[in-house]
């Protein structure tokens, strides 16, 4: 079906990317949170969501990701968030704190080399 | 020879998993019937009536609060059904959200209902029975809910509804030996029993079989939300009239539905049919006008396979037939590729669908019948009386079928009640964006009070998995630059799970508006937010 969100897998070397496009909502905030766990694997730091191309995201979304970055440091892993720093996302990021607990690059090459 | 009569209670619990209807039995240990799989249940006791006894009763083979729906099934009092003393078993239907996995006991297990294992007793009759149930309410009220995941998706509740269809047919074609009933019991299962409620459009459709002849034929209708805002208008005709004509029909629409909600474009919708009756080769052809508007772009794209040609009104101007290239029927032509026309439909326009048994009369020619529904669509704006006035004329040769729709004008007060399904939130902010921008927000705005009212509704719509129990009302007004949203659960309050995420929402609501006010009471939660937007400050 036309989803409301996809998820994109873009490597960088051993480092899952997940570019999350289209609208995160109450509706498919698990969907998508399945979706970015399923790229998770053992030799990467942890895992690198971008929300460049992400067009809506509210506290289901944020919660969500809460959740995500909790898992992966109880497997020792990190979150790193890629977001546009113009847009309403970066305002719903930072409004929930969410880039205090896991930092925000304008970049993916930014938060690779983080 | 009377003897001593007792009662027990059974229960047939439902769910979906790993894709299939699974209904909850254990192994018996003992005799009689040893060896064989038995729903849950037992003796009524002394104290309790039959709903108590049920709750208790499985209870002890499944965590209770996971079962969704409860409803009782019928009664079961033929004289031999188990050995031993007389049991009369009232039945019962349980179902079980798909994402929900209770704890069973080891005795206990899943088992999908059209492959049973070897079953105790009358047990079989007792689990078709639930299925049965099921399948009729699945096409007329929403007890899919209890069944659907908690967190679900439209097309999750697509692939119920056409699991349902395609359990009607099966069971239909087994049992129904009379033509009339199962093409009654099709056309029932399969045109929508009410319209979606889309904020901005008004929206009527009437189907009505021929008054003479053999009755009901092949048109259907159908109205369905798409994401973003779109929705999908469809008529068609499968040329011909009873079981034959229904049952093609009843597949065309499942399919086209499942192919609308994958995400084909109108087009490919077309083209998918086409390929899908090419190889049944249906004995007639199939006609098909099928129209997805974006409510937000104000546009419409059509396809049209062979139909009799929508009728336009835009604001201001007389009605006109979208004359467009025509396309063959589906089914005549392999491999077509079908053409899709877009079109504007801005507020306060209309747009009428139907088949040719509201046009055609015999010996007359096709002209006049269009130039009478012309004729009559500009007298009546309104969609339901439109729909009306074509359905009253006495003595149809054919049935028909009819669709119709206003884009009313934008509303100073937006003001929508809402099913409390999560799906409902993306069709919610869809409709709210677009009053947001007629007022002149900017993206920034627009987003901060779709956010806002969303988290509000957040209550509402996390405690949706009791059917009907739970709604939301949003009503939104523009006074001189000031937004202000009242957003109203009726639900009945209940503490929230998952405290952090809502814990949340407020936060978040307070950092986005001016002024955001809580209000917890008996009957439900108000929240008020309140924005003034820059354009104005």
């Amino acid at each position: 079906m036309t989803e409301l969100a996809e998820v994109r897998e873009d490597w960088r070397g051993e480092t899952p990317v997940g570019r999350v496009h289209g609208e995160v909502d109450a509706s498919n905030a698990a969907a998508v949170g399945t979706r970015l766990r399923a790229l998770l694997g053992n030799e990467s730091f942890g895992l690198i969501v971008d929300l460049t191309a992400t067009t809506y995201i509210d506290s289901a979304g944020i919660n969500m990701l809460f959740v995500l970055g909790d898992e992966l440091r109880m497997r020792q892993q990190a979150l790193r968030l890629v977001v546009d720093p113009a847009t309403p996302i970066a305002r719903m990021v930072a409004i929930t704190g969410l880039d205090r607990a896991y930092p925000a690059h304008a970049t993916i090459d930014a938060a690779l080399s983080a | 020879m009377s003897g001593p009569t007792g009662h027990e209670v059974l229960a047939a619990v439902l769910q979906v998993r790993a894709d299939r209807l699974r209904v909850l039995l254990w192994q018996r240990g003992k005799e009689p019937d040893r060896g064989r799989w038995a729903l849950p249940g037992g003796l009524l006791g002394p104290t309790e009536d039959v709903e108590e006894s049920v709750l208790r009763q499985l209870a002890e083979k499944v965590d209770v609060r996971e079962v969704a729906h409860v409803e009782q099934l019928g009664v079961f009092s033929a004289p031999h059904r188990v050995p031993g003393i007389r049991l009369v078993a009232t039945s019962f239907l349980g179902l079980v959200p798909s994402d929900a996995d209770p704890e069973i006991p080891a005795d206990t297990a899943w088992h999908p209902v059209d492959r049973l294992p070897d079953t105790a007793f009358d047990h079989a009759e007792i689990v078709e029975d639930a299925r049965e149930r099921l399948r009729a309410k699945l096409s007329y009220t929403n007890l899919g809910f209890a069944l659907a995941p908690r967190e679900f998706t439209a097309a999750d509740i697509e692939l119920l509804r056409s699991a349902a269809d395609r359990a009607a047919m099966a069971i239909d074609r087994a049992r129904l030996y009379e033509e009339r009933r199962l093409v009654e019991a099709l056309q029932r299962t399969l045109l929508p029993e009410s319209l979606p409620q889309v904020p901005g459009l008004e929206l009527a459709a009437r189907y009505q079989p021929a008054s003479v002849g053999s009755g009901i034929g092949g048109d259907w209708y159908d109205v369905f939300p798409l994401v973003a805002g779109q929705v999908a208008l469809v008529i068609g005709d499968v040329m011909g009239h009873g079981v034959a004509a229904a049952a093609l029909m009843a597949q065309l629409r499942t399919a086209l539905r499942a192919y609308a909600l994958e995400g084909h474009e109108p087009a490919a919708v077309a083209e998918r049919l086409n390929h899908l009756l090419v190889p049944l080769r249906p004995t007639s052809m199939t006609t098909l006008a099928y129209v997805v508007l974006d409510s937000e772009r104000e546009t419409a794209r059509m396809v049209n396979a062979g139909h009799p040609p929508p009728l336009l009104t835009l604001p201001g101007e007389p009605p006109r037939y979208l004359e467009v290239e025509g396309d063959p029927p589906l089914g005549v032509a392999p491999g077509h590729r079908y053409t899709e026309h877009t079109f504007n439909l801005p507020a306060d326009s209309r747009l009428v669908m139907v088949t040719d048994g509201a046009i055609e009369v015999r010996g007359e020619p096709l002209d006049d019948g269009l130039e009478r529904l012309r004729a009559l669509a500009e007298e009546l704006p309104i969609p339901g009386a439109l729909c009306d006035a074509v359905t009253a004329r006495p003595s149809h040769e054919d049935d028909l079928a009819i669709v119709a729709l206003r884009v009313s004008a934008l509303p100073e007060h937006f003001r929508s009640a809402w099913p409390a399904d999560a799906g409902a939130l993306r069709v919610l902010r869809q409709s709210l964006r677009r009053w947001l921008g007629k007022w002149g927000a900017d993206a920034d705005e627009i987003y901060d009070i779709t956010v806002a009212v969303q988290e509000a509704s957040a209550n509402a719509v996390e405690h949706a998995y009791a059917p009907g129990s739970a709604a939301f009302e949003v009503d939104a007004r523009h006074d001189d630059g000031v937004i202000t949203v009242v957003v109203q659960d009726r639900g009945q309050w209940r503490e929230a799970r998952g405290g952090a995420q809502r814990g949340r929402g407020l936060p978040i609501m307070e950092s986005l508006m001016e002024k955001v006010d809580v209000e917890r009471g008996e009957n439900g939660t108000t929240i008020r937010l309140r924005r003034t937007l820059k354009r104005s400050a």
